[in-house]
C-alpha cells in the first residue's frame, strides 16, 4: 500500500535526511517512531503529497506520488489520503457538518449525506451535526477531526502526533478509535508519533 | 457545499468587518447612482423642454433667469415686455415662428401660463378630454397638473397672484376648466393654460379693485391685428406680455437677432442652449467634486476589504493548509479569496444601488409639488450595469494580493507547526 525506496529529502541549507526502504500492507497499521527533529513529519508529509520528495521511489496506492503534480497530487491526497494533525483543525465558521461535506467537496466525491451520518454515528457525535465547530469540546472536536479524515474512504489514514497533547485515558481512547475506523474503513494507518505510550499497541514500526 | 457557500460562511463570520466594507461601499456607489439618475432625468427634462426653442425673448435682466422662468417654469420672471415691441419682432424675417407667454399667476403653486394655441403644439401636447380654451377664462390643464389639483372638466377655481403660495387670491374670478391634455413629459404637464388676455384681465382687476367693473365694449372695427390672435382694442399702450419664443429661420438669426433685440428698449434676448450649457458648467464643477468623493469613497471601501481580507489569512492559514490537504487546488484556493471578496463588493454594490434609488426617490417625493424638476428613482439605466462590473472589478482587485499568497500557502511548513 504504501512503499518507499532510497527516499531522501533536504530542505534548502540543510543536511539531506535518508529514509529507511519501508513498506506498509494494505490495512497494515504502523508506526513512525523517533525523537523530535528526527524527520517523522517530514516522511508523512513526503507520504501524504504535501512535500514534493527529491530522490527516491515513493509509492502510494500503487500510485507513484513524484510523478503526480499540481492539481493531479491534490486530487490524489483528497481521494485516497486521510490526514489527522495534533490539533483538530477544523474550519470553525462551518458546522460539523458542513465541514465533512467540505471534504467531499474537495475530494471531488459527490456529497452523500448519509455517508457522513453514519460517520458521525461511529464516532458518537451525532447529535453534534449541525453543532458550530467552536461549540464542542476538545475531545469531540479530534473525533470531527478523525471523521473528516475517514470520510472520502482513504486508502490510507495518516496521523501527525494525534495523542500528544492528550492525557492517557484519552490518548488510548483516540487510538482506539483510530484504528477502529481504520480498520472499518479498510484503510491502512501511519502514525508519526513520539509519545512512549503508543509502542506497545501498534507493532509494526519505522524507527528513524 | 461548494466555493460561493463556503466563501459566504467566512463573510457571515466577520459580521461587522462585512458591515463596514458594505455600507462604506454602498455609499460610495449610491452616491453615483444618484448623480447618473438625477443629472439623466434633469438632462432629459431640459432638452425635452428646449426642444423647438430658438430664443426666448424677455425683459431686461438674467439671460438665464428668463430661460428657467420662460421654459422650465422655475424661476421668477424678469419682468415685461411692451406687446408693440413683442409685435415688431413677429414681424422680422429672420424669425419662422413666435409664441407669446403672460406669466404671472398661479393655483397651488402651479403656475398659469396666458399663451395660444401654439404654445401646446410646441411640446406636441394632445387633448386628453375636453378641449383647448378659447373664450376668456377658459383654462386647459397639463395632465399632472390636474391630478396634483384634483380638478376636471366643467370645474371653476380663482387664481392667486404671484407664483409662491399665499398670494392674493383674483375671487370671483374663476377660471373654468375647458379641457386636460395628455401626458406630453414637457413642461406642459404641469401647467395651467389659458389665453393671455384671461391674465390681463385678472391683473386688470387688481389695479382696479374697489371700482366699479367697467363694462368694456368694443367693436370689431377697434380690433388691432397682431400675429398671437390677441383680442386687443383701441391702442397696444399698456399691454404687455413677459416674453415670446422664437423660432428661427435659418442660421442667420442666431447672429444677427440678438444684437437687434437687445439694441430695443427693454427687451433681452436669451438663448436656451447656451444658457444651459452655462448653466451645467457651472453645476458641473460641484457635480464633478462630489463624484470625485464617491470615487475616493470607492477607493477606501476597496482598500479596507483588501486589509480585512489581508488580516483575515493571518487566522486562516491553518484552514487554508487544510483545505489544500484535503484536496483543494492551489487555484481552488484563489478562486475561494476572490470570491470572497466578489461577494462583499456585490453586496456593497447592490446597497448603493438600492440606497441610490431610494433616495433619488426620496427626492423626488418631496420635490414633486414644485412640478417641473421631478425626477423619480424608479427608473433604470443601462448606464448603471456598469455599477455591477465595477463592484466586481473592485472585488477581484482587492482580493487579488491576500488571493495571490493563499495560492502560495506552504502547507507543509504550515501543517508541520501544529
Amino acid at each position: 500500500m504504501v512503499r518507499i525506496k532510497g527516499l531522501s529529502y533536504q530542505y534548502t541549507g540543510a543536511q539531506p535526511v535518508a529514509y529507511p526502504d519501508w513498506e506498509v500492507a494494505q490495512g497494515d497499521h504502523s508506526l513512525i517512531l523517533g525523537g523530535s527533529g528526527c524527520g517523522k513529519t517530514t516522511l508523512l508529509h513526503l507520504l501524504a503529497g504535501l512535500l514534493k520528495s527529491q530522490q527516491g521511489e515513493l509509492l502510494v496506492a500503487g500510485t507513484s506520488l513524484p510523478q503526480l503534480g499540481g492539481v493531479k497530487l491534490d486530487s490524489f491526497r483528497g481521494k485516497n489520503i486521510g490526514l489527522i494533525f495534533q490539533k483538530p483543525h477544523l474550519i470553525n465558521t462551518l458546522s460539523v457538518k458542513d465541514n465533512l461535506k467540505l471534504a467531499q467537496y474537495l475530494a471531488h466525491l459527490p456529497q452523500d449525506h448519509k455517508r457522513i451520518s453514519d460517520v458521525l454515528s461511529a464516532l458518537d457525535i451525532a447529535g453534534k451535526a449541525n453543532a458550530k465547530v467552536y461549540e464542542l469540546s476538545q475531545g469531540q472536536q479530534q473525533r470531527v477531526a478523525i471523521a473528516r479524515a475517514v470520510l472520502n474512504k482513504p486508502k490510507v489514514v495518516m496521523a501527525d502526533e494525534p495523542t500528544a497533547s492528550l492525557d492517557d485515558k484519552n490518548a488510548f481512547g483516540v487510538l482506539d478509535i483510530l484504528e477502529q475506523q481504520a480498520s472499518d474503513n479498510q484503510a491502512s494507518l501511519i502514525i508519526a508519533t513520539h509519545d512512549q505510550r503508543i509502542k506497545d499497541r501498534i507493532k509494526t514500526q519505522l524507527t528513524l | 457545499m461548494n466555493l460561493i457557500v463556503l466563501s459566504w460562511n467566512y463573510i457571515k463570520g466577520q459580521k461587522l468587518n462585512t458591515l463596514l466594507n458594505t455600507l462604506l461601499l454602498g455609499f460610495g456607489i449610491a452616491i453615483i447612482v444618484v448623480l447618473l439618475l438625477v443629472s439623466t432625468q434633469v438632462q432629459d427634462k431640459f432638452s425635452r423642454n428646449a426642444q423647438g426653442v430658438d430664443m426666448v425673448v424677455g425683459a431686461k435682466g438674467s439671460p438665464l433667469q428668463i430661460i428657467l422662468c420662460n421654459i422650465f417654469h422655475i424661476d421668477f420672471p424678469t419682468g415685461n415686455i411692451p406687446l408693440k415691441d413683442a409685435i415688431w419682432l413677429s414681424r422680422n424675417r429672420l424669425i419662422a415662428g413666435t409664441i407669446p407667454l403672460a406669466l404671472g399667476d398661479s393655483y397651488q403653486t402651479l403656475r398659469i401660463v396666458g399663451t395660444n394655441a401654439k404654445y401646446v403644439e410646441l411640446y406636441g401636447g394632445e387633448i386628453a378630454e375636453g378641449k383647448l380654451w378659447s373664450d376668456d377664462l377658459e383654462v386647459t390643464l397639463g395632465s399632472q397638473a390636474a391630478r396634483t389639483l384634483g380638478l376636471g372638466v366643467g370645474d371653476k377655481f380663482s387664481g392667486e397672484h404671484g407664483m409662491s403660495e399665499g398670494g392674493h387670491v383674483h375671487e370671483d374670478h374663476n377660471y373654468k376648466v375647458v379641457g386636460i391634455l395628455a401626458p406630453s413629459n414637457s413642461a406642459l404637464d404641469n401647467l395651467i393654460m389659458t389665453n393671455i388676455e384671461s391674465v390681463w384681465i385678472m391683473h386688470a382687476y387688481e389695479e382696479e379693485e374697489g371700482e366699479e367693473e367697467h363694462a368694456h365694449e368694443h367693436s370689431e372695427d377697434e380690433l388691432i391685428e397682431n400675429p398671437f390672435g390677441i383680442k386687443v382694442y383701441h391702442d397696444l399702450e399698456g399691454k404687455e406680455i413677459t416674453s415670446l419664443i422664437l423660432q428661427f429661420r435659418g442660421p442667420m438669426a442666431a447672429v444677427q437677432l440678438p444684437r437687434q433685440i437687445n439694441g430695443r428698449g427693454n427687451l433681452q434676448a436669451a438663448s436656451p442652449a447656451f444658457e444651459m450649457a452655462r448653466l451645467l458648467n457651472l453645476v458641473g464643477i460641484g457635480v464633478d467634486v462630489v463624484q470625485g468623493f464617491a470615487y475616493l469613497i470607492i477607493f477606501i471601501a476597496g482598500l479596507s476589504v483588501f486589509i480585512a481580507l489581508y488580516n483575515s489569512l493571518k487566522e486562516r492559514k491553518y484552514d487554508l493548509a487544510i483545505m489544500r490537504s484535503m484536496g483543494a487546488s492551489r487555484l481552488k484556493l484563489l478562486l475561494h479569496i476572490i470570491l470572497e471578496g466578489m461577494i462583499i463588493t456585490f453586496l456593497g454594490g447592490l446597497t448603493g444601488f438600492v440606497l441610490g434609488h431610494g433616495v433619488v426617490e426620496l427626492i423626488g417625493s418631496m420635490t414633486s409639488e414644485s412640478g417641473q424638476v421631478s425626477v423619480t428613482g424608479r427608473i433604470f439605466l443601462t448606464e448603471e450595469l456598469l455599477i455591477i462590473v465595477i463592484s466586481f472589478a473592485l472585488g477581484v482587485v482587492a482580493s487579488f494580493i491576500p488571493a495571490i499568497t493563499a495560492y502560495r500557502t506552504d502547507i507543509s511548513k504550515v501543517l508541520a507547526k501544529g
